[in-house]
């Protein structure tokens, strides 16, 4: 019995030292996102307002802190401002570059509410004037919300009379015609909606949006491979008879 | 309960439905100890191509592949190529020979060629030990998976999980597991086909994702990894991929040796859709989500918020029957090597076919709950531990199988020496090199250990001749 349980410590010792000898290095910061609050109203095809209250504690030290946002070749982001909840104005320092907008603000620019975390208004305006606004670009600090936690709130408003169809980024449940809701656990960093007057939505904008047909199309060689699959199990059995 | 979860649900119901349907069919088809560890040697190169790479896909892939490009970019595709290489020895140098040798396990093969039953009893202990390691990285996916989509403890999923493969595993065998993996690579190819271009079309091109990612890090499109740490981690899922008792024991149930080349043909078809689409699937989610918690939500993550319900409630479903795949494989493995090598060859080398079937499925019960209790603690993220088991495996396995396979050199020391020297390197060296930057990699320390021994105590015993191999060939067959 002893040898049974010095065998069994052995091999606990060596499975946990195994695997506390080697993890992922792909965490980066520390900041954790407490609150979340996004509100994306679409005005016309060509002009979005986004703005989002969130609020970022950190518990070790203080490093730069980023808002990175996706940049669109079509589309302009304009009248970008970010104040503390006192509506005052924090100073930012920013980097456009091919793919993302990029904005710093210092940690000592925001006030702080709690021990060691700070709370700010950001917001901005997409603009597109050559085409229709579908993937709005969110902004995404750089900070992680905790395991399990739904902090992350994004609402749309569409604007009167219009109506959304197709693929929605991320899914929304629609408290009335114009107004659509979520809370995920992590912030994306776009939203994609695809919107229309009342009425000029035609059933083709349902039917090929790419998540039907995607689905579709699954389901479409699910059922073809159990085809493939029957008829020459079919034929292996006719075979088997014919060779007895 | 919403939309994701019903959708999950009833795809589940289906899938769960055909397991039971194909584990029916493998429980009708097994009658002895063969039928059950060889499948009476009948799978051809389709099947056998689908569960070689079935095999090896697995929530180490699915989960911790995709969380790692999540993490670190597109560098760690680099990785793939070195097991790829680990898969053209196994087809030269391993799985023909073995398919020729006709063992039924690892040990076996060991015990014949090196005539040492040390060899036999060490290498069973290994198998335990080493998948256990394995297996806590399955379980531990798989409470990442379904706490994402319900929220429920990890334990219950871990639980689910357990049951499920039990039932078919302890029923049917390498018959049922056989057809099941085939069902479950064709699952898993055709949910990755679909999902990256919707991910793609999400966030609005591959090429924006690029631009967008490089601005968070330019590591992301670049280089995370340097050379010499990416020849490592190749070196170690290479040398253990073709060293790998569970990989090899497919080739067993396979008609015969061209069926083996074949299947590994098929196999490389299967993987390089699958390396393509994980890479996309886990830079793309980073664009779309850059901060998850952890980077093995990555998969589950983009499944639930992102693709279209029935193909997101299938990648899950794909992902579950992943884990599923490869613990039912580590399950078999483990098992043969407590019921068979230990218990029917060392124990009671006269007890009966029945009653080693029988103690072979009351070990598949008992090994499936031993790493609940690792699993539990997550001491790393999922890939990592999948790291580590390879290094262990690679230099544990990998000269005492290739070379003994290949040459006439070497008997019973140096089989035991080049196990006990490589598992004993590679430990104290990942022991020593935790948290030290380094160039050289465990596994390096651990094969060059293994190697070193082999031809040491070789040359010292002078064991080993041409009559020794080909002996050992012809008892195996």
């Amino acid at each position: 019995m002893n040898n049974t349980k010095r065998l069994a410590r052995s091999i606990h010792f060596v499975v946990v030292l195994a695997l506390s000898c080697h993890s992922a290095s792909a965490q980066t910061g520390s900041y954790k996102l407490t609150h979340f609050d996004c509100d994306i109203r679409i005005a016309d095809p060509h002009h979005v307002a986004v703005t989002a209250l969130i609020q970022i504690a950190s518990d070790a030290g203080h490093f730069p802190l980023s808002l990175t946002l996706v940049h669109y070749s079509t589309q302009e982001i304009c009248d970008l401002r970010i104040v503390d909840q006192r509506k005052g104005p924090i100073s930012t320092a920013r980097n456009l570059t091919n793919g993302a907008l990029v904005v710093s603000i210092p940690w000592a620019e925001g006030p702080a509410v709690a021990n060691s975390g700070i709370a700010f208004r950001v917001g901005y305006e997409v603009v597109d004037t050559s085409s229709d606004i579908s993937r709005i670009p969110l902004p995404v600090p750089n900070a992680r919300t905790a395991f399990g936690e739904r902090l992350v709130q994004i609402a749309v408003v569409l604007p009167p009379g219009g109506i959304s169809f197709g693929d929605t980024f991320p899914t929304l449940s629609w408290q009335n015609q114009s107004r659509g809701e979520t809370a995920l656990g992590n912030v994306p960093s776009l939203a994609m909606i695809h919107w229309k007057p009342v009425g000029s939505v035609r059933l083709a904008d349902r039917i090929f949006a790419s998540s039907v047909l995607t689905d579709a199309g699954m389901l479409a060689i699910l059922l073809a491979g159990s085809l493939v699959w029957w008829l020459r199990s079919r034929r292996d059995a006719r075979n088997q008879i014919s060779a007895d | 309960m919403n939309v994701f979860s019903l959708h999950f649900l009833i795809v589940l119901s289906i899938y769960f439905l055909c397991i039971l349907g194909i584990a029916i069919f493998g429980l009708r088809k097994t009658h002895t100890e063969d039928d059950f560890l060889t499948a009476s040697r009948s799978i051809g190169p389709w099947i056998g191509g689908a569960v070689l790479a079935a095999t090896q896909i697995s929530a180490g892939t699915l989960v911790g592949t995709v969380g790692r490009h999540y993490a670190t970019g597109v560098s760690w595709v680099w990785v793939w190529l070195g097991m790829w290489f680990g898969w053209l020895i196994s087809a030269v140098f391993v799985g023909p020979k073995l398919r020729e040798f006709g063992a039924v396990t690892i040990p076996d093969y060991l015990a014949v060629r090196f005539k040492s039953e040390t060899a036999r009893a060490l290498s069973a202990i290994f198998i335990v030990l080493g998948y256990m390691i394995l297996l806590v990285a399955q379980y531990q996916a798989c409470g990442v998976i379904f706490q994402a989509i319900f929220g429920v403890k990890p334990i219950y999923a871990m639980m689910t999980l357990i049951l499920s493969t039990l039932l078919y595993t302890t029923l049917g065998g390498v018959r049922s597991s056989s057809y099941i993996d085939f069902l479950q690579i064709v699952i898993v190819v055709s949910g990755l086909l679909f999902a990256v271009p919707v991910l793609a079309h999400h966030f609005g091109g591959i090429r924006l994702a690029g631009e967008y990612l490089t601005s968070l890090d330019g590591r992301l499109t670049g280089w995370w990894y340097n050379g010499k740490q990416l020849f490592g981690y190749s070196l170690a899922f290479g040398l253990a991929m073709a060293a790998a008792p569970y990989e090899m024991v497919r080739f067993y149930s396979m008609r015969d040796k061209a069926t083996v080349r074949y299947a590994i043909g098929v196999c490389f078809l299967f993987q390089a859709v699958i390396a393509s689409c994980v890479l996309l699937m886990g830079v793309l989610t980073r664009a779309i989500f850059p901060n998850l918690q952890s980077p093995d939500q990555a998969s589950s993550i983009m499944a639930l918020n992102v693709l279209p319900p029935f193909v997101g409630s299938l990648f899950i479903v794909a992902l579950i029957s992943a884990i599923m795949s490869n613990v039912n494989s580590i399950l078999l493995v483990a098992s043969a090597g407590l019921s068979h090598d230990i218990y029917g060859k060392m124990i009671n080398p006269g007890s009966s076919d029945q009653r080693r079937l029988l103690l072979n499925r009351a070990s598949i019960v008992l090994l499936s709950f031993a790493p609940v209790w690792f699993a539990l603690r997550r001491y790393s993220d999922v890939q990592s531990i999948v790291i580590v088991e390879t290094r262990f495996l690679a230099s544990f396995f990998f000269v005492p199988i290739i070379i003994g396979l290949n040459s006439t050199r070497g008997g019973s020391a140096s089989a035991i020496g080049s196990m006990l020297g490589g598992f004993g390197g590679c430990l104290v060296w990942s022991v020593w090199a935790s948290g030290r930057p380094t160039n050289i990699d465990a596994v390096e320390v651990g094969i060059g250990v293994s190697g070193a021994l082999y031809f040491l105590l070789s040359t010292i015993t002078q064991q080993g001749s041409k009559a020794n191999l080909d002996g050992a060939m012809r008892s195996g067959t």
